[in-house]
């Protein structure tokens, strides 16, 4: 390990992880005392399946942040794949094939976003995402046209609401997930190409690194993964609508940099994030049994988000410079 | 009105139901009684909450009043979840979906909750009782005599609605085509547009200024939600210059 | 305005003592500067000179010592305080505002306003800077934007910015570390000039050709102290030289020469529509190929296309004979080509990563174990290239942005090497580098040559172009304009190429 700086405890305790740890102990203390259904297995466990279907799109967005990148047109894209998926099934397709017509919409979107920031440099990516944003969603609109689908088969329910024992369906697959992408993340030569590019793209690319398959690659993996939270958004609702999922990029976005991955790139790990997921969402929870306003929560969310934006800028040693 | 035979129908089946649930009233204090309605910001919403919680306190309730800030099912479903987990005896939906909230919905059911729908129902199976607060019929009727006698009896009109999925309105809406097509004085109308605002008002406006553009012969509009109500008002005398 | 019987010196520097946390930056530093004369301060990097300039123009303040300015002992508490007593500095990369005109530039800060309206007087602007320009000797523009013009010009600008703010003295930070032979000579015009007009000019630089056309004393500075002063007709270059390392170097580049083997690498008709055409090099075993020409000429363009970077859109590229396709570097790098670019923060390290990581970048793939990468080999593999290349520092693990320019190229040879190329191409190789830093680095070159790599190298000094290389091509506007062989080349030789008769100055690209 002796790439890394040496171990020292100091530094290992002042990691942003670990206060994001110190507040998810927090919201879990207040959240009891202030409810007293909040310490209920079966509540917390239903209520993880609530917001974990957005937590997918979470894992490639940590990719595409320490890229240096943003993307915020997953959201339309769950929309989009959802859409499809339902109209193709009302069209007689099976449910299965019409699950695997969802996926490859979704990673289909994701391409045409990596291809049009590969192919024009001089855009962002906020500006392309930006406007296929707005032409996924316009898509899924023209198809459905205001109106809702649905009438899927019993089975489909399983997705978002069913059990393998005592643990909800989703939450392990979604364990899965944040294996699979921790470990290409820190343990690949993958990801220590996606962080190199995130520090420096030029000095990347004059290292050999494809810089730009690896950005079409992540891109289209967050399509899948938008695709991944269509299907099991779509299952909880039993049935779909264009304006579905709406404001889930700033969720995913909100939880990515909350879990202390720097949106100039280069910086952060996957598990701050996955921290930052369940942080959020039993903050929500905690906070919707004592019934409070919806507007008040987004104040408590925004003023978190601040901190984490603030508080690994703050130099904890001096330092010459 | 309309309003107070609102609280007295909610009151009325909340009785009901009570009677049916006393036996699993939470031991310490009172039963808890929750409305979710579609999203905060809506002033008929306000105004059915707050019925909710006089009649709730009538019998002897707390009530709890629940409101997303988006006029999504996601919302809702997440909202059911946190009165099942408290527990609540009865949960009064005003849905945004009528399908989309039934696994949410069955789910309370099954934990012993007394679910009924109001106002914008969801469908049989996620709930036990539906209180129509005003016969779709009349409403729907009504507003198109209505729209026919500020217009002159002819012309060109445009309905702005809620969400496309509001089973109140959606149904109202079915009633005025009906009106359209049977009275033989509607014959001169002509209904252009369904439009919807989702209940929001930016959305609403935008809508309403879509209507006026595409349709610049347009005599009326008939707007069956509050919000949509509003922008008509911002949007008509932009619309003459 | 200044008397006759002014004071001794302009700035005197007596006893300076810097201390940063863990560090000790300056260490009684004497200093003096007379009135219209060009000084020359050198040192290798690190040997606290950037400490000395911040402290003069009030970024740092001494722990201890004390500053004269004309004889009056001053405390000049920030730059805006420096800028009012009359210093102005001008850096290597100049500190402008491109999308801003040349008038603006030079005015920024202290625009000429209608007494009135306070509106900016443009047409008296533009006309002071026209005469602030000319009296400089140059032509330029006032109105171009600033981003138009070359390097060399930017500092002509920045000079005249000097001149507006009625500086008495100058401080010239490496000014001609990214010129060309001809742009230097244009900055050496203007520099006597402004010496001539009795601004006293501080000037450092690493080019001892820069202190021998300019300046009359030089002072040395070693590891944050101060070593001497000397005029500078009377220190020889050997005895500078071991002012500044403390050791003798006897020989600046290295005697041993490699055997030339067979052909590696051969480019025929290569070219890139804008940029060159018709490039037709080839490169042996164990032989150093010299690519130069002026600034722009297009020698890192045929680099990095044969790198891959800019894929060529005429002409083939063989290896061994084997005519070969590269459309990206890492095609390049499988075939064994490296490329060791010229801006080494920008192109050539992860600042932020430790050494180690660096190193490893370009050949990660080699330490993919089945399920993850294997850290422990990464870490004996990558030691051992920082072992080989020498490199000075805490460990491997030490951040690559804190070291000096010297030690940052060797990481990045050590990384290059870790590619196991046969071909290297080297983007030059010690701009910015320190003379001790530089004679490592030379040295490393011709151990590389004797072990059998082929290596071109670009560089515009010409002392190290004649030192190093065995074959020399000389590049002009896009083409090779002369292959000569060492035994021929000579400086001038390889100027008249590089220019020839009817070449212009770089004009403004736009404006």
């Amino acid at each position: 390990m002796e790439l890394q700086q040496p171990f020292s405890l100091k530094r290992f305790f002042l990691q942003w992880e670990w206060m994001l740890v110190l507040i998810f102990v927090a919201v879990n203390v207040i959240n009891m005392n202030l409810s007293p259904y909040y310490l209920d297995a079966e509540g917390l466990r239903d209520a993880t399946m609530s917001f974990l279907d957005k937590a997918f799109i979470v894992l490639p967005m940590v990719f595409i942040i320490i890229l240096g990148d943003i993307d915020i047109s997953v959201a339309s894209i769950v929309a989009l794949a959802s859409v499809v998926m339902a109209v193709s099934f009302q069209a007689g397709v099976p449910m299965a094939a019409a699950m695997v017509i969802c996926l490859l919409v979704g990673t289909a979107c994701g391409f045409v976003n990596g291809w049009l920031i590969v192919r024009f440099k001089e855009l962002s990516s906020v500006i392309v995402t930006l406007a296929t944003m707005i032409i996924f969603r316009g898509i899924a609109y023209i198809i459905l046209e205001d109106q809702s689908a649905g009438k899927f088969p019993a089975w489909f329910k399983f997705l978002g609401w069913g059990y393998i024992g005592e643990v909800p369906f989703m939450l392990i697959m979604f364990v899965l997930a944040v294996l699979f992408f921790s470990w290409a993340l820190h343990k690949t030569a993958f990801g220590r190409r996606v962080y190199s590019m995130g520090n420096n793209v030029t000095a990347a690319r004059f290292s050999g690194i494809n810089v730009d398959g690896i950005r079409i690659l992540i891109f289209t993996v967050a399509g899948l993964m938008s695709g991944v939270t269509a299907l099991f958004l779509t299952s909880r609702m039993g049935s779909t609508r264009p304006n579905v999922a709406t404001g889930y990029e700033l969720e995913v976005i909100t939880m990515v940099v909350l879990g202390g991955v720097s949106t100039s790139g280069g910086k952060g790990r996957m598990i701050g994030a996955v921290i930052a997921v369940f942080l959020i969402g039993y903050l929500r929870y905690g906070l919707g049994l004592i019934n409070i306003p919806a507007q008040i929560l987004l104040i408590v969310i925004g003023s978190l988000l601040v901190a984490a934006v603030l508080v690994p800028n703050f130099k904890w040693s001096p330092r010459a410079r | 009105m309309k309003k107070i035979l609102t609280a007295v129908a909610i009151a009325l089946a909340i009785g009901g139901l009570t009677v049916a649930h006393a036996a699993t009233t939470a031991p310490s204090g009172k039963a808890k009684y929750a409305i979710i309605f579609k999203n905060t910001g809506n002033p008929y919403g306000e105004k059915e909450m707050a019925g909710f919680k006089k009649a709730a306190d009538e019998v002897g309730a707390e009530a709890i009043l629940k409101a997303p800030d988006q006029p999504t099912a996601e919302a809702q479903i997440q909202m059911i979840g946190e009165l099942i987990a408290q527990k609540v005896a009865v949960i009064a939906m005003v849905g945004n979906d009528p399908d989309a909230l039934e696994p949410a919905l069955k789910k309370a059911m099954k934990a012993g909750i007394k679910v009924l729908s109001l106002d914008s129902g969801v469908n049989p199976a996620s709930r036990m009782v539906h209180i129509n607060q005003a016969d779709p019929e009349r409403i729907g009727r009504v507003q198109v005599q209505a729209i026919a006698e500020m217009i002159g009896g002819s012309g060109e009109i445009a309905v702005l609605s809620a969400t496309s999925q509001a089973t109140n309105q959606n149904l109202w809406i079915e009633w005025m085509k009906k009106e359209l097509a049977e009275n033989p004085k509607m014959k001169n109308i002509k209904l252009v547009k369904v439009a919807y605002g989702d209940d929001l008002r930016d959305k609403s406006v935008a809508e309403m200024e879509g209507l006026l553009k595409t349709y610049p012969n347009l005599k009326g509009v008939i707007a069956p939600t509050t919000v949509a109500l509003q922008p008509p008002l911002v949007s008509q005398p932009r619309a003459r210059c | 305005m200044q008397s006759a019987e002014g004071p001794k010196f302009v700035l005197e520097l007596k006893g300076i003592h810097k201390r940063f946390p863990g560090v000790r930056a300056l260490q009684d530093v004497h200093f003096q500067l007379r009135p219209g004369e060009i000084h020359a301060l050198m040192g290798e990097n690190g040997a606290g000179k950037s400490t000395f300039i911040k402290i003069i123009t009030g970024v740092h303040q001494p722990d201890e010592g004390e500053i004269l300015l004309n004889g009056e002992p001053v405390s000049i508490h920030n730059p805006k305080d420096s800028q009012h007593r009359g210093i102005a500095a001008i850096y290597q990369h100049v500190t402008c505002y491109p999308d801003l005109s040349v008038t603006e530039n030079i005015f920024i800060g202290h625009e000429t306003v209608s007494p009135l309206t306070r509106a900016i007087q443009w047409k008296s602007m533009h006309e002071e800077a026209r005469k602030l320009l000319a009296e400089l000797g140059s032509d330029i523009d006032p109105r171009t934007e600033m981003g138009a013009l070359s390097v060399a010009q930017q500092q002509i600008v920045e000079i005249a910015k000097a001149l507006s703010t009625k500086a008495r003295i100058v401080i010239m930070d490496e000014p001609t570390a990214a010129l060309t032979k001809r742009e230097s000579e244009e900055l050496y015009r203007i520099t006597l000039k402004l010496r001539d007009s009795g601004v006293s000019v501080i000037f450092i630089s690493h080019r001892f050709e820069d202190m021998y056309r300019l300046a009359s004393r030089v002072t040395v500075f070693r590891d944050s102290q101060y070593i001497g002063s000397w005029d500078v007709d009377k220190i020889t270059n050997d005895d500078l030289i071991m002012a500044m390392v403390g050791r003798e170097i006897t020989q600046l580049f290295p005697e041993k020469r490699a055997e030339i083997g067979a052909e590696l690498l051969r480019v025929e008709n290569l070219g890139k529509v804008g940029l060159f055409s018709g490039i037709n090099l080839t490169l042996h075993q164990g032989e150093i190929l010299g690519l130069t020409g002026l600034v722009g000429a297009g020698r890192s363009e045929v680099c990095q296309s044969i790198f891959g970077i800019l894929p060529a859109d005429a002409g083939t590229i063989y290896l061994k004979g084997q005519p070969v396709r590269i459309n990206r570097p890492s095609d390049a790098i499988a075939l064994g080509i490296g490329y060791l670019p010229e801006d080494r923060q920008k192109q050539g390290l992860v600042l932020s990563w430790g050494i180690g990581k660096n190193i490893s970048l370009p050949m990660i793939d080699e330490f993919a174990g089945t399920w993850w990468l294997d850290e422990k080999k990464e870490g004996s593999v990558v030691r051992d290239l920082a072992d080989f290349v020498k490199v000075k520092a805490g460990g491997i693990e030490t951040e690559a942005g804190t070291l000096s320019g010297g030690n940052q190229q060797k990481v990045i040879v050590a990384k290059l090497l870790g590619t196991k190329p046969k071909v290297i191409i080297i983007d030059e190789p010690t701009k910015g580098v320190d003379v001790g830093a530089k004679a490592a680095i030379h040295e490393i070159m011709g151990e590389l040559a004797s072990q059998g790599f082929g290596i071109i190298m670009v560089s515009s000094e010409m002392p190290e172009v004649l030192g190093m290389s065995d074959r020399i091509a000389v590049m002009r506007e896009g083409r090779i304009s002369a292959i000569l062989d060492r035994d021929e080349a000579t400086q001038e030789k390889i100027l008249e190429a590089a220019m020839a008769a009817n070449y212009h100055a770089q004009e403004p690209l736009r404006g």
